[in-house]
């Protein structure tokens, strides 16, 4: 007989598949090979359970294609928000939870026997003090739960506020609950204290919803945890090209996210290269902080000075020098064409832009990897007269794809 | 404290309702598992919930009556703040947008209830690397009010009577009626969805940027139409997706795949080449925008249909030639 569940024990390999279910619509079940058919089938029942409605089914010569379909721009909700609403746990668990909520619903504090005696007496639950301690120290853990002192003895005694209290103490938080809960940074949290009230987002959409990044919020909470603390970290990262995983100890700086491309980094120091590196996060597997590091004030104030050089998350290696600045020519006509000059304004980052002529203007960004702005110095293409400086490869790639973009799309033009 | 917990999850959610009741039917609990469980639940929970002759259940209810059904606790499960939320809302509280919320007293009294709780990051934890520099003014009195006059019409279903700088500098004005607020991490902006009203009926779906609403009044006048969000984002969807054709070269499948994450898409991919076709359907109003954004994968992507859209590619690349030609820049 299956013991197939809904519910799962640990976030990771999860995350894994709601991740290339959304991402990469394309697989099929051969492609994925990290883990076995067996797992797929159960992880795949699993979504379709969770995210029923946003599943969709193709088929292709090589198979059916599974993916997870969402215009996350014009969802109230993240629906991957589901997966942390899974989480397994035992049928003492869920006894236990409601036998104290209703115990302790007065607020008195209680010591650890007479939590336990009452439990058996009202409930006729047989439990022993073991298990409950357990429990109530768990639960101190996540803050329901208030530990004191009764003479000797250990009292207990749980919270009293609840999340529709809260929300009715302060009209309109319960808006910005609803509009944070869709906010990158763990709106999860917010999703959580609407669904503890009943509630649920109706006001808000967000553009540009990389609701993705969600899956890491898990591993994150470690990393945030180091950084507070000054500590360093033990990071397992895997690679999407290769089954093995690479373990390092890093320290951590900040988390950067590419609002544009949907990339989320950790920026941290690494001892082995003397340098600031990026770790994507969608390929962090765990974090665990470690000792405290007696340097971290100064390498962050080394960091946020070698940041201001970057035009993404490509930091300066030590003893190679920087390249001259790359220079861009834009043509512009400022009477009839001046939103592209604010869109260069509002985007060039740590660019300066200076009129250069009748309908010139020129950008120059002093980056330590110019390349990492050639994507968006593309966005203008139809509008460079040049690009000088940076590297010569880079100049070099920018004038080829040109020339290879007008065999593209040449024939197409009819003077 | 986890964020992966128990505590928080649909089934524990499906107890706490069924344990709000006093009595609760069969087909109640089951409509109840379908609210806030998963599509399988109905098959999981009851089995669980509802009491067993053999004693397999959580022990949560008892049968009051044949088929009726009565908690084993006495008070309402009710659930107290935890600890990871109130570490969230101390974060929120550093965040300047929360001042569209809630008044500068209400955010001073719940900096003073959770002063003992540690924010669940900083600010300077997290940084975008290329977030606009021109983002909407939270903290401008201004901005604030006529934020809260939006959201409190929009909760109401109110018609506004809104002046705003439209896109090239115009003064309009509009009678609007708000359907959703949107935010936009990369922008850094607010903009309100809505209809444009004309003599009381729609005339035509509009998205107003907050920052540039000049004044704005209630009117009193409370909508009472139906509001479909599907109908409206409808009549704003293009009529034809966008193909386009993207290789493997520098990583570009990868690339494209998450920056497109958030459209709505269907993708193929061709095994020999690796490459991969992909349909995007997006909003007519950002045609422009997602033409910029498929140019600057260059050569790597190809913009393959309709060929409206692909010939306004291939007039910016022609312009580019040009400009490469001209002797002044050779």
């Amino acid at each position: 007989m299956s013991s197939f569940s809904e519910l799962i024990k640990s976030f990771g390999k999860t995350r894994d598949y709601v991740r290339d279910f959304l991402i990469y619509g394309f697989k099929v079940r051969g492609d994925f090979t990290r883990r076995s058919s067996r797992t797929y089938d159960d992880e795949k029942r699993r979504v379709e359970s969770w995210l029923g409605d946003y599943l969709r089914y193709d088929s292709s010569v090589r198979g059916k294609q599974t993916s997870i379909s969402v215009d996350s721009g014009h969802s109230a909700e993240n629906p991957l928000y589901q997966a942390y609403y899974a989480r397994s746990f035992t049928d003492r668990d869920i006894q236990l939870h409601f036998l104290l909520l209703d115990l302790l619903a007065d607020g008195e504090a209680r010591t650890l026997r007479e939590i336990t005696d009452g439990l058996n007496a009202q409930y006729g639950a047989a439990l022993d003090e073991q298990t409950v301690r357990g429990k109530l120290l768990e639960y101190v853990r996540e803050g329901i739960m208030l530990r004191g002192q009764r003479g000797r003895l250990v009292t207990f005694r749980l919270m009293q506020e609840t999340v529709p209290a809260l929300l009715a103490r302060y009209p309109g938080l319960e808006e910005a609950v609803q509009f944070f809960s869709e906010q990158e940074e763990f709106g999860i949290v917010g999703n959580m204290l609407l669904r503890g009230a009943g509630r649920r987002n109706c006001l808000f959409f967000r553009k540009h919803n990389y609701i993705v990044h969600t899956l890491e919020d898990e591993v994150l909470l470690p990393v945030l945890d180091a950084m507070e603390r000054k500590c360093s970290l033990r990071i397992r990262t895997f690679s999407s090209r290769s089954a093995e995983g690479r373990e390092a100890i890093v320290i951590p700086m900040q988390i950067l996210s590419a609002a544009q491309t949907g990339r989320r980094w950790l920026l941290a120091y690494c001892p082995e290269t003397d340098r600031f590196s990026g770790f994507r996060l969608d390929y962090l597997e765990s974090a665990k902080p470690e000792a405290p590091y007696a340097e971290y004030d100064a390498l962050r104030e080394r960091y946020l000075k070698e940041k201001a050089q970057c035009f993404g998350v490509s930091f300066p290696i030590p003893g190679k020098v920087c390249p001259e600045p790359l220079v861009v020519v834009f043509r512009i006509d400022p009477e009839t064409e001046g939103f592209v000059i604010d869109r260069i304004r509002r985007e060039m980052r740590c660019g300066k832009l200076e009129k250069a002529g009748a309908q010139r203007y020129r950008l120059t960004l002093a980056v330590f990897d110019p390349n990492e702005a050639m994507q968006w110095i593309k966005t203008f293409t139809g509008r460079i007269e040049s690009v000088t400086g940076g590297t010569e490869a880079v100049r070099q790639r920018w004038y080829e794809d040109i020339r290879r973009m007008q065999e593209v799309y040449g024939d197409d033009i009819v003077s | 404290m986890t964020l992966f917990h128990e505590l928080y999850g649909a089934y524990f959610r499906i107890a706490a309702r069924v344990l709000a009741r006093r009595r609760s039917t069969k087909l109640e609990v089951q409509e109840i598992i379908q609210e806030e469980g998963f599509r399988d639940s109905v098959l999981f929970v009851p089995p669980r919930l509802l009491p067993q002759k053999d004693g397999s259940d959580w022990g949560l209810l008892r049968e009051a009556e044949q088929g009726v059904y009565e908690p084993v606790i006495q008070h309402l499960p009710e659930m107290p703040v935890t600890l990871l939320e109130k570490r969230w809302l101390r974060a929120r509280l550093d965040d300047p947008r929360m001042g569209l919320f809630l008044d500068d007293a209400q955010i001073r009294a719940l900096h003073r209830e959770l002063a003992e709780i540690d924010p669940l990051w900083r600010p300077e934890d997290l940084d975008y690397t290329d977030r606009f520099a021109d983002g909407d003014p939270y903290t401008d009195k201004e901005y604030r009010a006529r934020f809260g006059i939006l959201l409190a019409a929009l909760q109401r279903h109110e018609v506004l009577d809104i002046q705003f700088t439209g896109r090239f500098g115009l003064a309009q004005r509009w009678e609007f009626l708000p359907l959703k607020l949107e935010y936009s991490g990369r922008d850094d902006k607010f903009r309100v969805h809505g209809w444009q009203l004309d003599r009381g009926g729609i005339r035509r779906s509009g998205v107003l940027n907050a920052a540039r609403i000049r004044q704005i009044h209630p009117t009193g006048r409370i909508w009472q139409g139906e509001l479909s969000m599907a109908f409206y984002f409808e009549e704003r969807r293009c009529r034809e997706p966008v193909t386009v054709r993207i290789t493997p070269e520098r990583n570009g499948v990868e690339r494209f795949l998450m920056e497109f994450a958030f459209y709505e898409k269907k993708a193929e991919r061709d095994l020999e080449t690796g490459e991969c076709t992909v349909r995007l359907w997006y909003d007519k109003m950002d045609e422009t925008e997602l033409l910029i954004r498929l140019l600057g994968y260059g050569p790597v992507l190809e913009i393959l249909g309709p060929p409206a859209f692909r010939a306004q590619a291939a007039k910016r690349v022609a312009a580019q030639a040009r400009l490469l030609k001209h002797p002044e820049n050779s």
